[in-house]
């Protein structure tokens, strides 16, 4: 029952998939749709993040990545289901790579941030400065800091003319979010997922027990990557576009923000902080209001009061148990601060 | 309050519910109103381009509903700031086509957030107005461009410099698609008129550093410098070129220089002798744009920011758009566009234009002005210059389904 | 001849301008651990505070040099008592209360001044070398910023509130024991570290266009710096800009700028790699 309890928030999700197209009309559930895509992405940083203690500030590289191979191969091949096959692939390549170069290298803390940090913003840079139409990958010319427009959208696997309408891509989005959402929780609990932790928690002990802990950091970073790349191929897919603000800045900061609003070490106060964040930035845009004035200081409010603490707190108490403590926090929690509700 | 995890998020669906079947229980379109969309990025590190550009969208719809409506409704103007986020324009132009209904949107700066929106505008047949002076190339059945494409200010401007200040010009430019083409345009012209490019040089948007591109625009020694600098972190590039005392030796000329308000920001030291290129300024002396002067200080106040060559495309955007509709005699997106098929005339601030059904962009005056103690002044007046067609590529009503963008082959 | 000679005033300035931007986020981030992500607009202040009252009268060396520091390092008192304070030892929340007052100083300023502001024309003038001209403002710029490093270190080294502040950093415990107040120093650490950021704005304003976005380009280039110096607060980011600055500036110089500021990017990655502690990992306990 305990083990029923950490899935739970799967069936919120579900429940939404199923009534949504019969509540919403068709700009609220590409509005949810676009919302879910953001928050399978942050679901990626939540874990590598939270479970595994690995601080990445540029998980906007394996986005931006995923997105960027959708679009060029559902250009090139004309069948989304490659695309997204791609999309996850990639960036998930990408990662072992790195995570070779990090993890191997014994970069760790605030430090391996920073690099994460260098290679999304290596990533925008050359993606920005491939304006030129000699650069391109089959078909598919990359844009520069214009992007890559009149992306296909999803279509049925195996018929490439067929393509997805608005409320099936909805429930595409909500389902994967879901799945995916299920899958890491099943991970977390898995002995794969306690060692995890466990490196976490002190990597000189994990390792003074035998495990490698650059393997295990380094298929914690895969699979974030993956998480990350499947949300990108899907929010090119609903938006029909990507371009180089998939990497910058701006983007990589609101999955890190999100993770600490929702709090850092669960999966479900990250999803719900995105959604949050985004619904409220994108109605402040049509409010009239000046966005940056009322945004920042909902934020500054949200934090002082305390907002956060108070409600996980409770979650805590329903299903896993957490008891809400104030801890000195690390760049990478420790069990003890996570499991404390911060 | 005990307040268990599952109400509080069946609380927040049941909340978000209820306010989305709110919004959508608003008629987008009443018996005697119509929407109209306009996206521009107010805040952000584009508000500079974008609040002017809003303010005369809103001035002019002010204007035509004064005038009894466009065929006999009012028009009710939809705002949304892009927030200088590019992710956000794809979002708000569903929003504006699913939800709010427009019968047209106006907006878009950059040619990344132009490049993002349209392709929804076209998939829910929502006329896309582009107000923004861009590199050209636009040439869509759903689009319109009323502004300057790059080759109606770039071709006047460079053929006079050649003319007027030497051969030897050393291009400088951000680093991305329009700043680009409009190098090739540079070339192109350079070659044309018997002058040479000394150099070439891009720079990445959030540079903030010139030192090493004075240094290779002082080796190269040009006769005039040709900026294509864009945004804030570039303005820097005008500081140190003057603080380095170059101001007064080598002269700038631009199509985008003050389109960012960049003389409202650099001193007099710093920006005086600047030569650029459009279709309108703000202290142009005709009878028209005097009235409209006028008539918009009297509804915003006087204290405004400067009505740029971007800016006035806010203006003209939905006055273009409007005659269509009258001589389409609907708002369907069709019957519009097929209205710009004998072409579309009317007189503006800027003077006379012509919306071109071949192209889809505008004839307009172009002018080339200098800058002088933060004011501009009139150089040479260019009349009429037609939209390119680039070498016949473009021709909407033989080929209505092109939707790329064209790139200059010169 | 002439060539090197600007080309090695391109390379200090360089230098200057990275440890000039990273000063401030270097002391609050040594000090604290606290990752502050309106690093940027503290420098847009100083910039605003220096144009402001430039254009009301006030000389703009006094407006650069008194009122820019002041002015932010009143704002960082604000700033520390209302939102670092209640959040101390939560680095992690303080990453996005500081967030979130970033976004929220760009929307007040633009509300309160407007998106465009008159700036303020470097003074001066220039002087000439072989065909090159160069701005004797920017010579004095680097001048000032080594000044700045040296009274830093002054200040660090020799000074008993150095003294204070290092050893709080080393064991904030014991220094609580010996009945020193962490809370006041991280509080007064947090003033100087604003005000230090606000000074480079100041400097920096007439060098740069001065709009409520100006901080955005800055923060990235200073985070990286920084970490890239590791915990020595100052040497360590001197020593980072040493490197990083001289290489953007040769190959923007000899290549293009597009390749210049990504190689700053990758040099850090292969630095951080190298050193995963930082430069100052180089040498044991650093300040």
């Amino acid at each position: 029952m305990e083990r029923l309890k950490s899935y739970a928030f799967v069936l919120p999700i579900l429940l939404l998939a199923a009534i949504g197209p019969s509540v919403f009309e068709m700009f609220g559930l590409v509005q949810i749709s676009n919302f879910a895509t953001m928050a399978l992405a942050v679901l990626g940083l939540a874990f590598v993040w939270g479970f595994l203690g690995v601080l990445s500030l540029g998980h906007a590289a394996f986005f931006g990545l995923g997105a960027y191979a959708y679009a060029i191969t559902v250009i090139n091949l004309n069948e989304s289901s490659f695309a997204v096959m791609a999309a996850i692939a990639v960036p998930a390549l990408f990662s072992v790579v790195l995570g070779y170069f990090l993890f191997f290298g014994r970069v760790s803390d605030v430090y391996l941030g920073v690099i994460t940090l260098c290679v999304t913003l290596v990533l925008y840079n050359f993606t920005s400065a491939t304006a030129d139409p000699s650069y391109h990958i089959g078909a598919a010319p990359l844009g520069g800091f214009n992007g890559i427009t009149a992306v296909p959208q999803l279509n049925w696997p195996g018929d490439a003319e067929q393509f997805l309408e608005v409320e099936t891509t909805f429930r595409i989005c909500l389902i994967v979010l879901a799945l995916v959402y299920a899958a890491l929780v099943a991970l977390r609990r898995s002995s794969v997922g306690r060692i995890m932790v466990a490196v976490r928690e002190s990597e000189l002990r994990s390792e003074l027990l035998g495990y490698d802990v650059r393997l295990y950091k380094m298929l914690g970073f895969s699979v974030s990557a993956a998480v990350a790349g499947l949300a990108g191929a899907l929010f090119t897919a609903v938006n029909g576009y990507v371009g180089p603000s998939a990497f910058d800045l701006n983007q990589a900061s609101q999955f890190l923000l999100w993770v600490i609003a929702g709090g850092l070490g669960g999966l479900a106060g990250p999803v719900i902080a995105s959604f949050v964040f985004q619904y409220v930035s994108t109605y402040l845009g049509t409010s009239g209001v000046n966005t940056d004035l009322v945004f920042g200081a909902i934020i500054m409010l949200f934090v002082l009061l305390k907002v956060r603490e108070r409600v996980p707190a409770l979650w805590g108490r329903v299903l896993q148990f957490r008891r809400p403590a104030r801890r000195v926090q690390a760049f990478t929690p420790s069990a003890r601060a996570v499991e404390s509700g911060e | 309050m005990k307040l268990s995890r599952r109400k509080f998020l069946g609380s927040a669906a049941a909340g978000t519910a209820i306010a989305a079947a709110m919004a959508h229980s608003m008629p987008a379109i009443a018996g005697d109103t119509v929407a109209v969309g306009s996206l521009h990025d107010l805040t952000g590190s584009l508000d500079a381009f974008g609040v002017p550009s809003h303010m005369c969208m809103k001035f002019a719809i002010e204007e035509i509903n004064a005038a009894g409506g466009l065929l006999g409704k009012k028009i009710d103007l939809k705002t949304y700031d892009g927030q200088s986020d590019i992710k956000k324009f794809p979002q708000y132009a569903q929003q504006a086509a699913l939800n709010d209904k427009v019968v047209m949107l106006q907006g878009a700066i950059t040619g990344a957030s132009r490049e993002a929106t349209r392709p929804v505008l076209r998939r829910y047949k929502v006329p896309f107005v582009y107000g923004t002076i861009y590199e050209g190339g636009l040439c869509e059945d759903n689009a319109i461009s009323v502004n300057t494409g790059s080759d109606q200010q770039a071709v006047p401007l460079l053929e006079w410099s050649f003319r007027n200040l030497g051969k030897k010009v050393f291009y400088i430019g951000a680093d991305y698609n329009a700043p680009r083409n409009i190098g090739i345009w540079n070339n192109a012209i350079a070659k044309r008129e018997g002058g040479e490019t000394v150099g070439e040089e891009y720079y990445p948007l959030d540079v903030t550093d010139f030192s090493t591109a004075i240094s290779k625009i002082q080796a190269a020694k040009p006769d005039f410098l040709h900026s294509c600098l864009v945004g804030g972190p570039h303005m820097s590039f005008y500081r140190q070129w003057a603080a380095a005392g170059m101001l007064k030796k080598i002269p700038i000329v631009s199509v985008v220089f003050g389109g960012g308000q960049e003389h409202m920001i650099l001193t007099p030291e710093e920006s005086d002798g600047v030569i650029a290129a459009y279709n309108y300024f703000q202290e142009l002396d005709t009878p028209e744009n005097k009235a409209f002067i006028k008539r918009f200080e009297a509804s915003v106040g006087a204290d405004h920011p400067y009505i740029n060559g971007i800016a006035i495309g806010g203006y003209n955007g939905p006055m273009l758009w409007a005659e269509a509709v009258k001589k389409a005699g609907s708002f369907d997106r069709d019957d519009v566009m097929a209205a710009l098929a004998q072409n579309i005339e009317w007189t503006g601030p800027g003077g006379k234009m012509i919306l071109d059904g071949k192209t889809h962009s505008t004839q307009q005056d172009v002018r080339i002005i200098q800058v002088k103690n933060r004011v501009w002044s009139l150089l040479e007046t260019k009349s009429q210059i037609p939209p390119y067609d680039f070498n016949g590529r473009c021709n909407l009503l033989e080929n209505p389904k092109n939707v790329d963008i064209l790139n200059p082959q010169v | 001849m002439d060539q090197t000679i600007v080309l090695l005033i391109a390379i200090a300035n360089n230098i200057a301008l990275l440890t000039l931007i990273s000063l401030g986020l270097a002391i609050i981030f040594g000090m604290m651990r606290v990752i502050n992500f309106a690093h940027g607009e503290f420098i847009m202040l100083g910039g605003y505070a220096t144009v402001l009252s430039a254009n009301h009268g006030i000389n703009l060396w006094i407006a650069m040099l008194v009122v820019a520091p002041l002015t932010v390092g009143l704002i960082g008192f604000v700033v520390e008592r209302l939102i670092i304070r209640p959040l101390y030892g939560q680095i992690i929340t303080t990453m996005l209360a500081t967030w979130g007052l970033s976004i929220f100083l760009i929307g007040a300023v633009t509300t309160i001044f407007g998106n465009t502001v008159l700036g303020v024309s470097a003074p001066l003038g220039n002087i000439t070398i072989g065909v090159y001209s160069v701005s004797i403002y920017q010579l004095v710029l680097i001048a000032i910023t080594a000044a700045l490093v040296g009274a830093c270190l002054f200040v660090l080294n020799r000074t008993r509130w150095g003294l204070i502040a290092r050893g709080t950093v080393q064991n904030p415990t014991m220094a609580s024991a010996i009945g020193i107040d962490p809370t006041r120093v991280y509080a007064m650490t947090f003033m100087a570290g604003a005000a230090l950021s606000g000074l480079a704005g100041g400097l920096l304003a007439p060098l740069s266009g001065v709009i409520p976005q100006m901080g955005a380009a800055y923060i990235a280039r200073a985070f990286v710096t920084v970490i890239s110096g590791g915990s020595a607060m100052v040497i360590g980011t001197l020593s980072a800009a040493g490197i990083l600055g001289p290489t953007v500036a040769i190959l923007s110089y000899a290549a293009t700028p597009v390749i210049g500021e990504a190689a700053l990017l990758l040099l850090a990655i292969g630095l951080l790699r190298v050193l995963p502690r930082g430069i100052s990992g180089l040498w044991q306990g650093g300040r």
